[in-house]
């Protein structure tokens, strides 16, 4: 079996969103999402991995300029200083780091992306690798 | 089984460069990494460890054995060049990628026979990490 190894590189963005579902009626919203509901805004910081094994030439997973420029191209440069709620129908932390999963499991071809955890706060975070279960220390 | 994480810090400098390319090829190859010299970083080294608590101590292994193996092989790499000091790359790039597989190796070879070494971590910045599983 090749040898497992893991790059995971850390991006941050600013953006500020609110949680509510249309399905509730205001009172319900507020009576479910209490201060969520309101507008605010999180530095949310992204740790995306990738898994590959290394080159015995250049040492390397993966073309590590090519991981940092989608990053950047997809994931900062589209939602960093914006409102989340324009882009995604729900803002959860455990739907936003599904999409931003979703987003880069297509664009990071052809490398192959194991899991994104989504901090929000410092005080919780999401982690989403797709609907396989996530090795035991991707946490 | 029962998981301990353990860190240490070390400074050094590395460049990425494979000799056996031209310099047009390691241009190419390492983009921003590229660089006509190297550089430096505070690597941080987080061995990830597998083990029975045994009951008598409580631990899976002391913390003390621990530093004493992360001091071990990460000593020969502190406050050196890896790509000039380091013979085990002479001829390897010392891309973190490497750099968490050698010290994943080398720590194997010093740890007790009970204790499972899971992961080697290896943070080359805050934002930046390689983890080896071996």
């Amino acid at each position: 079996m090749a040898e497992k190894t893991h790059l995971t590189k850390k991006i941050q963005i600013s953006a500020m969103h609110d949680l509510s579902s249309d399905k509730f009626s205001e009172e319900e919203n507020i009576k479910v999402f209490g201060k969520c509901y309101n507008t605010h805004g999180h530095d949310y910081h992204i740790e995306v991995t990738v898994e590959g094994t290394i080159d015995k030439d250049s040492g390397l997973i993966c073309d590590r300029d090519f991981f940092e420029d989608v990053l950047k191209k997809e994931i900062i440069d589209k939602y960093d200083k914006t409102h989340l709620n324009d882009h995604f129908k729900s803002t959860t932390g455990e739907n936003v780091v599904a999409e931003f999963y979703h987003i880069l499991k297509e664009k990071l071809k052809p490398l192959h992306l194991v899991k994104v955890r989504v901090q929000e706060t410092p005080k919780n975070h999401f982690t989403y690798g797709g609907e396989g279960k996530l090795f035991s220390f991707d946490f | 089984m029962t998981y301990l994480s353990r860190k240490i810090v070390f400074s050094s400098a590395h460049r990425y460069y494979q000799k056996k390319f031209s310099e047009e090829k390691n241009k190419e190859i390492f983009g921003r990494c590229y660089t006509e010299f190297g550089h430096g970083h505070n690597y941080v080294l987080e061995l990830t460890l597998g083990g029975k608590i045994d009951k008598d101590t409580g631990m899976v292994i002391n913390l003390s054995d621990v530093d004493h193996v992360l001091k071990a092989i990460t000593d020969p790499l502190d406050h050196h060049h890896l790509n000039f000091d380091v013979p085990y790359f002479k001829d390897i790039v010392p891309t973190t990628e490497n750099v968490a597989k050698y010290l994943f190796d080398e720590g194997a070879k010093l740890l007790p026979k009970n204790i499972k070494l899971v992961r080697a971590r290896v943070y080359e910045a805050d934002s930046l990490w390689a983890d080896y599983y071996g």
